[in-house]
């Protein structure tokens, strides 16, 4: 009888160590998704920042800025994705509006907007990397034996990686 | 410069045989006695004086001839490879400086000396030896044992960071999380990096996993790969306060010689490989770090 009771606390105490892995691993998933949402929030202020510095030589091309768009909380990670091309996108316009004005990319101004944009990219592809690196522990967690039965009770569902466009990124940075 | 040298090894080895003869005249005349008088006890209190005396005659010695080379010699090869060296042979880091590291944990006895500060491609740097060792007593028996024996370096990073960063060789009994029970350390998480190299060859411990990752790029990782590749013993990196520090294992006291051998071309050649270790390692994270 007493060797039962063993083995159910044996089993219990197991199944209460792989339940918190669970649930830890998702702390830790959701916790990384918000280094994304700083290193984001970050990017939106230097350029929020650079748009309203560059705006004197922007007078004949009103457009070259579109309005961006600030991220909110409990934003999708697709929505976050967008925002993260879309600030991609207002970079690149930047950059090159500068190539037509040389006194703008010769300026301290454009030096310290490229240091710091380098600096956010630096910063969003490490929480990027971070955030992956806990979506794959995440995920193999619910997708292994035997936590996956544990898993599967409690209707976990596969963590989605954060895409890395690094390559585009790095031909605009390297450019300039 | 090596007759200067080659001077103060002969007056010390002159002193040595000097000493060593005076005592074994002692020890003959004990012998002698002991014919007519039970002189045991003399001649074990006498041993023991001799070898105390002769050690510290030795010790003497070496730390003359060992300071003469240095400053004839070894200065002048730091200088021949870095900018705006300052040395101290005598002295290294604190105990303190290390301890506020927590890279390497300390342990009853600490020594340190070869303190170099210096610029390499307009990277400073400082660096010294350092030598920790534990005292194990057993019931009777008390060893001494070395658990950290090598080179200790702090070098100034171009990334701004606050958080703490500890990433150390893997060891058959690793100590575990560097945060001890009364560190004034935040609160450390074991990570893993996207290479599988990197994780099989070091834990990495962090205060915030975000700014780990913001140190640990790619292309750096595949230099600390490249480190544990190229650099003998047990490689250690902290990297806090705007520094990287780095320890290597290589139970070796570097840029030490013998009384008993003369300062020869063999010599030489193992101490500017010891330079140039040092300039090796700043070569390898040269692209990390700060220039001023």
């Amino acid at each position: 009888m007493m060797w039962v009771i063993g083995i159910l606390l044996v089993v219990l105490v197991y199944g209460v160590s792989l339940y918190n892995g669970i649930v830890y691993a998702q702390m830790k998933v959701q916790e990384a998704r918000s280094g994304i949402d700083v290193a984001l929030a970050k990017r939106y202020a230097v350029l929020s920042n650079m748009q309203e510095s560059v705006k004197g030589y922007m007078r004949h091309e009103k457009d070259v800025l579109e309005k961006l768009t600030q991220i909110r909380s409990m934003m999708s990670l697709n929505e976050l994705y967008q925002i993260h091309q879309q600030y991609q996108k207002a970079e690149q316009r930047l950059y090159v509006l500068a190539e037509s004005y040389p006194e703008l990319k010769a300026s301290e101004l454009f030096h310290d907007f490229n240091e710091a944009i380098v600096d956010c990219e630096e910063h969003l592809q490490a929480a990027r990397r971070f955030y992956n690196s806990n979506v794959t522990l995440y995920n193999e967690k619910i997708l292994t034996f035997p936590s996956s039965l544990f898993a599967s009770l409690m209707h976990k569902e596969q963590a989605e990686f954060f895409a890395a466009d690094s390559d585009e990124k790095e031909q605009i940075l390297t450019k300039f | 410069m090596a007759e200067q040298l080659e001077q103060i090894r002969k007056e010390g080895m002159k002193k040595m045989l000097i000493a060593g003869a005076f005592i074994v005249l002692i020890f003959t005349l004990i012998l002698i006695f002991s014919a007519s008088y039970d002189v045991g006890p003399v001649f074990v209190i006498g041993l023991c004086v001799s070898v105390i005396v002769l050690s510290c005659i030795y010790g003497s010695v070496k730390k003359k001839y060992v300071a003469a080379y240095k400053e004839l010699y070894l200065r002048d090869m730091l200088e021949q490879e870095f900018e705006e060296v300052t040395v101290d042979f005598e002295n290294g880091f604190s105990e303190e400086q290390i301890a506020k590291g927590h890279l390497l944990t300390l342990h009853e006895r600490f020594y340190s000396n070869d303190y170099v500060s210096a610029k390499l491609y307009g990277i400073p740097f400082e660096c010294s030896d350092v030598h920790i060792q534990d005292v194990v007593r057993s019931g009777k028996h008390t060893s001494v044992v070395t658990r950290f024996q090598g080179l200790y370096m702090m070098v100034p990073l171009k990334k701004k960071f606050t958080s703490w960063l500890v990433v150390r060789e893997k060891e058959f009994l690793d100590n575990g999380n560097p945060r001890g029970w009364l560190s004034d350390m935040p609160e450390l998480e074991k990570i893993e990096v996207e290479d599988e190299r990197f994780n099989e060859l070091y834990s990495i411990y962090a205060s915030d996993g975000t700014e780990a990752f913001y140190l640990l790029t790619p292309a750096f990782i595949e230099k600390l790969i490249d480190f544990e590749k190229r650099f003998e013993g047990r490689c250690y990196f902290g990297f806090w306060n705007q520094k990287m520090h780095i320890a290597i294992d290589d139970r070796k006291e570097h840029f030490e010689l013998s009384l008993m051998s003369s300062v020869d071309e063999h010599v030489l050649y193992h101490h500017r490989t010891e330079v140039l270790m040092i300039k090796e390692i700043i070569e390898l994270i040269q692209k990390e770090c700060e220039v001023i």
